[in-house]
């Protein structure tokens, strides 16, 4: 009964904050310029358009309606799948973002991975060396990643690899080694935060009485940190899951901007240059239903990997 | 790094030089370079900090030249002795144009922080201090805001208010309020409950006293620290949708435009988005360095 009380509950935060992301952009987005049919526009052809096509597209997009009708009638839509077509390209909104979604997959899930392995080997590195100097130099290593800007990573990645070493291409998306350098940009920022709890949470547990039992009964410290540090240790990266997550969709808009890679990323960047309101409404949503969705996860996950949460949630 | 040492080996000096007049100033400032000598990175971080900001504040007194008008005869430059940073397209001089885009990059920031400071702990100070109802809608809110990515957030407020710096700040002041404000709770949840605040509504306090006498006081120095924390990180936004171009257009010196301005000639002059972007990369460096002191110091 416990489980299914948790089991609700979370899963009702989660459809809150999809429903509450869409009336918030819906207040942004259609409610506070003072004319939402001009944002309908291309900037530049706004001037040589008449009223009477102003009229008729305000009429056709339901503008001169009460605005909690039109709430209503996009609301109604939009749980339907409907979110509206894109001012730019006029194909539907979801067609528009699933097109473009596969890269940002490919390209967010190659960054993660090499943003873990980065992570726990600076971890690992942290625990196991004996040079000071050299630990210290590693633990400063998470804080200077997240100052310096993803931009700024990029283009000396570009400058480097492309226009010097001529090893990958400078930018596109076509083939593995169109890949790497986006997967290196994007992978530095994210591993920021990451290795940074984990260097912290490596050190919390080598500390624990457990280790000292271990260490005492004869185990050397690497067998001590691979057997039983390790996953106490890193059971609390998960917890920061949201924020990857929004590291990674942050960092492709940047990333891919630079690299001129079709992308979600790209695509934001392009729908918010142009005022596309729908589609940038349709990303909205979907990131805070993805966001959801990644914690919703983690909530289910977490009581299995660590048994003091389920003994909590058991007794509520 | 020499000017680092240097105190260092003035200290004794200036101790026994004249240690009759005035020697307790001598003293203290002795101690300050002493200190200043034992960290040279945070040393190092306050100079930089202090000098942006008064590139920002007295740009002129930096440079002689026009960050808008550039002679085109000596356009496309490297580095050299007359132009330290080189020169751009138009022949403006990169340094004059980082010198007076501090002013602009600055400024965004300490609107962006100052938005989030503001609302953020007014918004978790209400939230901790009522509770109940109040709370909860609070925390929900929050909950949404914290949903939509940091960067995407702030082009949606951007898109919706119009492209300018000043959007630009106040849109990444309104995406920081969700952490002001879940750090702010925290503390006034936890000075609400302490016995001082108990003791002051038994002496027959009211509601408003003790929350302006006892609870904002104790609870104000979290937050502080996330703002000098935050400095930093509203910087990077700020350098990032300037990038993207969503803040004032050109001719503006802003840092992160000036970056996306140079980009196009990143194969023959790389020097004009690089460097740029390193002055960005220095200055938030540095106010990480300071930020994490004042929390240490806390």
């Amino acid at each position: 009964m416990a489980w299914i009380r948790y089991a609700a509950a979370k899963v009702g935060r989660a459809l809150f904050v999809i429903w509450a992301a869409y009336t918030l952009s819906f207040v942004l987005l259609f409610m506070l310029p003072v004319k939402a049919v001009d944002l309908l526009f291309d900037p530049q052809e706004l001037m040589t358009i008449s009223n009477a096509t102003k009229q008729k597209v305000a009429a056709e997009y339901g503008f001169n309606k009460p605005a909690f009708v039109q709430y209503g009638d996009r609301l109604w839509a939009a749980l339907h799948g409907n979110f509206g077509t894109s001012v730019q390209s006029g194909a539907p909104v979801w067609k528009a973002i699933g097109d473009v979604f596969p890269p940002t997959l490919v390209l967010a899930a190659a960054a993660l991975a090499l943003a873990l392995a980065i992570s726990f080997g600076i971890a690992f590195f942290a625990a196991n060396s004996h040079h000071a100097w050299l630990v210290n130099f590693v633990e400063a290593l998470p804080s200077a990643t997240v100052s310096v800007p993803v931009f700024l990573i990029g283009l000396i990645a570009i400058q480097v690899f492309s226009f010097d070493l001529h090893w990958f291409p400078p930018l596109g998306d076509q083939g593995f080694g169109s890949l790497v350098l986006p997967m290196f940009t994007l992978a530095i920022p994210v591993a920021g935060p990451i290795s940074q709890l984990l260097v912290n949470s490596f050190q919390r547990e080598l500390a624990a009485p457990y280790v000292t039992t271990s260490l005492a009964k004869g185990g050397t410290r690497s067998w001590v940190i691979s057997r039983e540090v390790f996953r106490n240790a890193s059971l609390p990266a998960l917890t920061i899951a949201g924020i990857t997550f929004g590291n990674i969709l942050a960092g492709a808009v940047i990333t891919e901007t630079i690299f001129s890679r079709t992308g979600l990323g790209r695509l934001t960047q392009t729908a918010v240059g142009t005022k596309d309101i729908p589609v940038i409404q349709g990303i909205v949503v979907l990131t805070a239903g993805l966001y959801a969705i990644t914690n919703l996860v983690v909530d289910f996950i977490y009581p299995i990997l660590d048994p003091r949460l389920k003994a909590r949630i058991a007794a509520t | 790094m020499s000017t680092v040492t240097e105190p260092l080996e003035g200290v004794p000096e200036v101790a026994t030089a004249d240690a009759g007049a005035a020697p307790g100033f001598r003293r203290l400032a002795a101690k300050w370079l002493l200190a200043r000598a034992r960290q040279p990175g945070l040393t190092v971080a306050w100079l930089i900090v202090v000098l942006v900001f008064l590139w920002a504040v007295v740009p002129a007194m930096f440079t002689t030249s026009s960050p808008v008008v550039g002679n085109v005869a000596s356009s496309l430059q490297p580095p050299s002795i007359h132009h330290i940073f080189g020169t751009d397209d138009l022949g403006r001089d990169m340094y004059t144009r980082m010198v007076y885009g501090a002013s602009h990059t600055l400024s965004a920031t300490l609107y962006a922080v100052a938005v989030g400071f503001l609302a953020g702990s007014t918004i978790g100070l209400i939230g901790g201090y009522a509770g109940g109802i109040v709370d909860g809608v609070i925390m929900r809110f929050i909950d949404v805001l914290l949903s939509v990515p940091t960067l995407m957030l702030c082009m949606v407020i951007v898109a919706a208010l119009g492209y300018n710096t000043l959007n630009v700040a106040l849109s990444i002041g309104i995406a920081s309020i969700a952490s002001f404000a879940r750090v702010m709770r925290a503390d006034v949840l936890r000075v609400v409950h302490s016995e001082y605040v108990e003791s002051s509504y038994g002496l027959g306090a009211k509601r408003l006293r003790v929350l302006v006498l006892h609870v904002l006081p104790n609870s104000v120095g979290a937050v502080l620290s996330l703002a000098a924390l935050e400095c930093g990180t509203a910087m990077l936004a700020v350098a990032a949708l300037g990038f993207l171009g969503y803040g004032d257009p050109p001719p503006t010196p802003e840092w992160g435009l000036a970056v996306a301005e140079g980009q196009t000639y990143l194969a023959t002059q790389p020097y004009l988005a690089l460097i740029p972007g390193a002055v960005i990369a220095v200055v938030v460096l540095s106010t990480n360095r300071i930020s994490r002191a004042i929390g240490k110091g806390r």
